[in-house]
């Protein structure tokens, strides 16, 4: 279905965005949980980056490259510059728009796995060349600083920084809602469902294919640059399988193609994440979170988000029986 | 006779060893039913998703308006006004019926319009082929076979074709169905648009067509006026031992 109309009532929206804007208040300003919190926004919009570029029906396995061009362009921006700013948050957004346009180019006619294929060797051949050809630049294996995104001097920084991120968090997962609900919308839905059908239709799927491509790279790249300023460092792990799968396992668990899902599926796999590492569990947590994942793939295949729909089914089911 | 609307000449297909098609000559005039009938795997699928610019002619060209079309894109096809309905009716499958003819009555022509309008315009396509409306809203996946024929019409006529090209639009349908689609398909052309229809059943294409051109294995065997290709020798030859085909 394209995005599901109406099934975002405007009162779930403010509820979610009310408890976000009062968070750290809420949090009592523990250093901690802000960090978690200000992560999880990162990733949500990363994961939605991801699912938006899924929901046109490409797979992407190495958007971890993005999410690193991202962040090291705006990093060596804001270096030789002496400050990190949006310009240079918008230009690691744009130069990750680019190369994900380019790669798109060579991989939009690709089926699905090989799409997939491509891009995962494309982070990992990315890692590489950052860490060994340009380590004159970007430090090698080492890293480097990253400017912080708001500095640590000013009082309250990690707050501030908080609410800057959540405003270019849901600026973006508006952006993103309003362009899906748009003919673009309908366009990515029809190419994935069908594309043999959508060329019938008139639609051009590698032009689609390739608007989707860009402007999920973009926004992947824009949550890559907040990451290294938030933590204040980069280094070549930033390019690294588990930023690939992270934001997949995320929109796989919310529930994908849908708008909610990847917030959902970030919001809930992190908390549980993390509240495993405080309870000890920091081993375990890796086999809990596989059997979650399992368990939510096999009884909720559309995500947790569809957990309602199901449970209104059941309850109908049983009337009737 | 009229102006020639479509033109496919010499019109050949290789796949692997197999000649699918061998130097087919086939022309649909303005305003005409050109019915294309043939034994199964006689190559009629084929040429059709030539025409449409699906499947790549090995050699060949269709001209369209004057214009050579061999070698475009299908969408770039389809905007040029040539649309198509397919013998296994998939559609969109987790898309409504509503959304998928809309798709193709924003996309399917050069004209800009808003995607309300196109929704609005994609209702009157949906009422017009005789699709139940209270499903405009159902994902397609769970439409039956007639309802998913339906929407395919629908959406072939959302963007406005001068040419539709049908691939075997009433196997599936029973007797009732099918001249419901008859006589859509005379509605159809009554609003001026061209069609190349494929059936596997001669008795529907016999009284739907103004012409015949008839296949064999790859090759034209015979056109004509209806009863004139019923009555050729070589089509009853063709067709004898599939006599439930009449
Ligand atoms: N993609 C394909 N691969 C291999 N053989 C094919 C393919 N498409 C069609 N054919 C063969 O080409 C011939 C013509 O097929 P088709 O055009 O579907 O016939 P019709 O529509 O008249 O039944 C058949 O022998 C069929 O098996
Ligand atoms: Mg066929």
């Amino acid at each position: 279905m394209q995005v599901a109309k109406g099934s975002y009532p405007w009162y779930s929206c403010g509820i979610a965005l009310g408890i976000a804007v009062l968070f750290p208040l809420l949090a009592g300003m523990s250093f901690h949980i802000l960090n978690v919190a200000i992560i999880m926004l990162i990733f949500i919009l990363f994961s939605s980056a991801w699912n938006f570029l899924a929901y046109s029906g490409q797979a992407s396995l190495g958007h971890a490259a993005f999410f690193g061009i991202g962040g090291y362009v705006s990093t060596l921006i804001a270096r030789s510059a002496g400050a990190t700013s949006f310009a240079t948050i918008l230009a690691g957004g744009c130069v990750a728009a680019f190369i994900g346009f380019l790669l798109g180019l060579t991989c939009v006619r690709l089926k699905e796995w090989f799409l997939a294929m491509v891009t995962f060797g494309f982070a990992v051949i990315l890692q590489v060349v950052v860490a060994s050809s340009l380590a004159a630049t970007t430090g090698g294996w080492d890293g480097i600083v990253s400017p912080r995104l708001i500095p640590v001097s000013l009082p309250n920084y990690l707050v501030i920084e908080y609410y800057v991120i959540l405003a270019v968090t849901v600026v973006s997962i508006v952006a993103i809602y309003l362009i899906l609900r748009s003919r673009a919308g309908l366009a990515f839905a029809a190419i994935r469902e069908n594309e043999t059908e959508a060329q019938a239709a008139g639609i051009n799927p590698v032009r689609w294919k390739l608007l989707a491509f860009t402007v999920s790279s973009f926004l992947t790249g824009i949550s890559g640059a907040l990451m290294v300023h938030h933590i204040g460092f980069i280094s070549p792990e930033i390019f690294s399988a588990d930023n690939s799968f992270w934001p997949i396992i995320y929109s796989i668990f919310g529930g994908l193609g849908t708008i909610s899902g990847p917030i959902i599926g970030t919001v809930i796999l992190t908390v549980v994440w993390d509240s495993l590492k405080e309870m000890g569990l920091t081993y375990e947590r890796f086999v809990i979170i596989g059997l979650l994942l399992i368990v939510v793939v096999i009884f909720l295949p559309k995500g947790l988000v569809s957990l309602p729909e199901k449970i209104r089914e059941r309850y109908a089911q049983r009337k009737k029986g | 006779m009229t102006r020639v609307l479509l033109e496919a000449k010499g019109v050949t297909k290789q796949i692997g060893g197999l000649t699918a098609l061998k130097g087919v000559d086939l022309a649909v005039h303005e305003d005409e039913i050109l019915g294309l009938v043939g034994p199964n795997g006689a190559g009629k699928t084929t040429l059709l998703n030539i025409i449409s610019g699906i499947v790549p002619a090995t050699a060949g060209t269709v001209t369209f308006m004057g214009e050579v079309i061999t070698g475009l894109p299908p969408h770039a096809i389809c905007r040029k006004g040539i649309s198509q309905t397919f013998q296994l009716a998939l559609s969109f499958p987790n898309l409504t019926a509503l959304e998928s003819v809309t798709a193709s009555a924003i996309f399917g022509n050069h004209e800009k319009k808003k995607l309300a309008d196109a929704s609005h315009e994609a209702e009157n396509h949906l009422e017009f082929v005789g699709f139940p409306l209270e499903k405009s809203e159902t994902p397609v996946r769970n439409l039956n076979v007639v309802e998913l024929k339906r929407v395919q019409l629908a959406r072939a006529l959302a963007s406005r074709p001068a040419l539709l090209l049908m691939d075997e639009l009433t196997t599936g349908l029973n007797a009732t169905e099918s001249n419901e689609a008859v006589g859509l398909i005379r509605e159809i052309r009554k609003q001026g648009i061209s069609i190349l229809i494929i059936e596997h059943v001669m008795r529907v294409i016999m009284g739907v067509s103004d012409r015949i051109v008839v296949l064999d294995r790859g090759e034209k065997i015979a056109e004509g006026r209806p009863y004139e290709v019923a009555n050729n020798q070589r089509v009853i030859d063709t067709y004898l031992g599939d006599m439930d085909a009449f």
